[in-house]
């Protein structure tokens, strides 16, 4: 590890500094194994603060970052040694030979990790700031405000409501479970809201492993409501494929000729089909989806549409709760620092500077 | 114009689609540079190679994709190209015994066992993808037929990820992003799409993770003009040009009734 | 017992530790870890398989009740629908390269199926029809991107003018970038932010949580 030792020492002066890091950059590659300045100090000043020093530390690994060549990857800090002598500070950073080693980080996921920390940092202080009074507002979403006036429509009408998750590859445990999961969320304000009212409720899905989760979501909703005798497990209807879902929802609308259809979650080609299909009996629509190939069908058909990650807020939107909307707000703080670190990157890449990729590859 | 009955439209987009089968037209296909790439990336492979072709499509995209699939498999199978099957949907045997039926030198010129197997149907969807790469004697013990994998020389050559030239997958969906995140990215194995129309944008996000995608029916029946052996996709290719000349005269036709509207009501 | 098993607090805790435990598997190179994480993602697999019979059953109950109540209309196909089921399951698990089970799953799944996603070609067709108006700006900037697309996909365009493919692959490959990715970001965000509502117990809509 000590073998090999290519230092860079630098005074304090800035001047000095930046040459430091000039030379840093011509001189670090995939083989050395530590970084150092030091400094002469005033008299006035007896030592430096370890933050000063780590800071000075983490702009000379930057720009050792900056400076690696294509192909070669920049080791980590693993740890560093303070001196302290009179009127001398020198500082050193030995490295590590990989992530996995120091921090058992896999490699290629610590940067992903810190955002995850990051997350849940901006989440707490959304959660403190709400229990303080001051939770953060949140906009209108109109396509969750519709679901009222879409039950309502069905209650004038005294048709049922019908809600449908979509194909989600008919699975939880599929990339497109979160949307189901969502979907399900959505349903039990749906499902409150059919139970007050007195509307049937018709849920066809082809997803098997959500279907226990369903039926309690739909339990609970008309437990809630104090009419626990109402609720009808037969409104739940299972299809063991997308095609038989499909024809089945389309069965549904002709026989049943629901006022509403609720189509959110993962949603793929039925969503036109089915969309279509509920224009033709005149129904009120509400559509969304995460994927983003469905999105123009689902505008085309959909009176109401979420687009994105509105499924995802939907859940916590109506609950009206500010704890649960603050956390709405602690995700859209964190896409915040994305875009900005994005745009820091794409122009310190037009300017060949490649240290945010070289972090986003950490 | 501006409302017409839908059984109107029905029945002329019926008509209309019904004729080029009965007649057809003949267009030319100008081929693209993303199934260019495919076909490309296949010619570089020989009987040294192995490519992995994976069913993540079901019967129902067969429209779209059938064409592409049989295409593909008869270019691994000119170029003697050892190929690994195996796939996600449950309807994926009748896909199979489609393609066998399509190219019978499977059966004729290729031993099974050696040359190629169809190892079945693998539940898990992205966490299976990402044990696949891992090890793929953990996943498979046998092949769809019962047969252990030590009785299979082809498969045991194929340990993990690293061992696959290429990986074709036939997707409907999201396994292409499974394929790219397990199989591309760290372990660097080329990846292609035979896709349906609505991935057409897929190379676009991933221009250096994909080889190549081929889109829909139009990717079939260029790959058909690429090998030579024209079939099923281009025929499919005048219903294309004639639905989409369609869809276009009915959105002008709805503009141009939906401003005749307007212009009276004012 | 089964109002215990239901409090909340038993499933905030195992979504917690088995979401938990998956993403620490995710990020750290433990070797325990990724083993029992693997176990986990291994018996999702089997409840899921598990799923499915419960799917059947639930199936089977709202037929049964169709068929109990003599539902107009719907009553027959019930029956029809029941008893292919029952038959074609015990030809399957007897042998299913029989004929009778080849033949209906390869020409009247197949047939089906593949009708089923061809009707969606029909239904877009009339829903262009009737949504592609230009209302706005915006509307009408969409309904030529659209075209352009149109005619770049399929091989008349060319036909008719050899602009038409350059503009179509400009609109695809680079016009409609910027906002397909900036959707894709956004609801990739959204998604984790989702899940660090569920891993807090934020959510409580999808086990119907008071």
């Amino acid at each position: 590890m000590n073998s090999t030792r290519n230092c860079a020492h630098s005074c304090g002066c800035p001047l000095v500094l930046q040459d430091t890091v000039l030379r840093l950059c011509n001189r670090v590659d995939a083989e050395d194994v530590s970084l150092s300045f030091s400094t002469r100090f005033n008299s006035r000043e007896k030592k430096w603060p370890r933050t000063r020093s780590a800071l000075v530390l983490l702009t000379l690994y930057a720009a050792a970052g900056a400076g690696t060549p294509p192909g070669a990857k920049l080791k980590p800090i693993k740890s560093f040694k303070l001196v302290d002598e009179s009127y001398l500070y020198s500082c050193e950073a030995f490295l590590g030979e990989n992530l996995e080693e120091i921090l058992l980080i896999i490699s290629g996921r610590a940067f992903s990790f810190v955002v995850l920390v990051l997350s849940f940092v901006f989440f707490y202080i959304a959660i403190q700031l709400a229990k303080k009074g001051k939770a953060p507002k949140i906009r209108r979403m109109i396509a969750m405000d519709a679901i009222d006036e879409a039950v309502g429509r069905a209650t004038e009408e005294g048709k049922p409501v019908h809600y449908s998750p979509g194909y989600a590859y008919m699975s939880l445990s599929s990339e497109q479970g979160p949307q189901t999961l969502a979907s399900i969320g959505i349903l039990s304000y749906v499902a409150s809201l059919c139970a007050r009212f007195d509307v049937p409720i018709i849920y066809n899905t082809c997803i098997a492993d959500s279907l226990p989760l369903v039926e309690e979501t739909l339990r609970a909703a008309y437990r809630n409501e104090g009419k626990p005798e109402a609720f009808d497990v037969k409104c739940i209807r299972y299809q063991p494929g997308q095609s038989e879902y499909v024809s089945a929802v389309l069965g549904t609308f002709q026989r049943e000729r629901p006022a509403v259809n609720m189509m959110i979650g993962g949603l793929y080609y039925e969503c036109v089909v089915i969309g279509e299909a509920a224009n033709v009996i005149g129904a009120t629509q509400i559509g969304g989806s995460a994927n983003i190939h469905q999105m123009p069908f689902i505008i085309a058909t959909c009176d109401y549409a979420m687009i994105g990650e509105e499924i995802f807020a939907g859940s916590a939107y109506v609950t009206k709760d500010p704890l649960v909307t603050s956390g709405i707000a602690g995700g859209d703080w964190m896409k915040m620092l994305l875009i900005a670190i994005t745009v820091i990157g794409v122009v310190l890449e037009l300017a060949g500077v490649k240290v945010i990729t070289q972090l986003l590859s950490w | 114009m501006a409302e017409v009955d839908r059984r109107v439209l029905y029945w002329v987009m019926f008509i209309a689609l019904a004729i080029p089968f009965i007649s057809p037209l003949g267009l030319p296909v100008p081929i693209t540079e993303t199934t260019k790439a495919v076909y490309d990336k296949i010619e570089t492979l020989g009987p040294k190679n192995i490519a992995l072709f994976s069913i993540a499509g079901g019967v129902s995209a067969w429209p779209e994709i059938a064409p592409s699939m049989v295409a593909v498999m008869r270019h691994l199978v000119k170029r003697e190209v050892k190929i690994v099957i195996w796939g996600f949907f449950v309807d994926q045997d009748i896909t199979v015994d489609m393609i066998i039926s399509n190219v019978p030198e499977l059966k004729t010129k290729y031993k099974y066992g050696e040359d190629w197997v169809y190892m079945g149907y693998v539940a898990g969807a992205e966490t299976a993808v990402a044990q696949l790469a891992a090890d793929v004697h953990a996943v498979f013990k046998a092949d769809k037929y019962g047969t252990p994998i030590d009785k299979l020389p082809l498969i045991q050559k194929v340990k993990t990820a690293k061992d696959i030239d290429v990986v074709l997958t036939v997707d409907t969906g999201s396994y292409i992003l499974y394929y790219i995140r397990h199989w591309n990215v760290g372990r660097g194995i080329p990846v292609a799409e035979i896709g349906i129309a609505m991935q057409a944008d897929m190379i676009v996000y991933y221009p250096v993770n994909l080889v190549g995608v081929m889109i829909g029916v139009r990717g079939g029946a260029e790959y058909e003009k690429l090998i030579g052996r024209l079939a099923d996709g281009t025929i499919r290719m005048d219903a294309i040009n004639v639905s989409h000349l369609l869809f276009i005269i009915a959105i002008a036709l709805a503009n141009i009734g939906y401003v005749m509207v307007r212009r009276v009501k004012k | 017992m089964s109002n215990v098993l239901r409090r909340r607090e038993i499933i905030l805790f195992i979504t917690g530790i088995v979401g938990g435990l998956n993403l620490f598997e995710y990020f750290f190179a433990v070797k325990e870890a990724a083993a029992v994480a693997s176990a986990i993602r291994t018996w999702v697999v089997i409840i899921s398989a598990f799923a499915l019979g419960l799917g059947i059953i639930t199936a089977f109950r709202v037929h049964i009740s169709h068929v109990k109540r003599r539902t107009k209309g719907q009553w027959p196909f019930s029956i029809w629908l029941m008893g292919f089921f029952v038959l074609l399951t015990l030809i399957g698990l007897w042998d299913t390269k029989f004929i009778v089970y080849d033949w209906t799953f390869k020409n009247v799944y197949v047939a089906l199926s593949t009708t089923l996603y061809a009707i969606t070609g029909f239904y877009i067709f009339s829903a262009a029809y009737r949504a592609f108006r230009a209302r706005n700006i915006e509307a009408a900037i969409l309904i030529v991107s659209g075209v352009l697309i149109l005619l770049r996909n399929a091989p008349i365009g060319e036909a008719i003018w050899t602009g038409f493919p350059i503009l179509g692959e400009w609109v695809l490959m680079k016009g409609q970038v910027g906002g397909m990715r900036t959707l894709t970001f956004v609801a990739a965000v959204g998604l984790v932010a989702f899940g660090i509502r569920t891993l807090l117990g934020m959510e409580r809509g999808y086990y119907g949580g008071e």
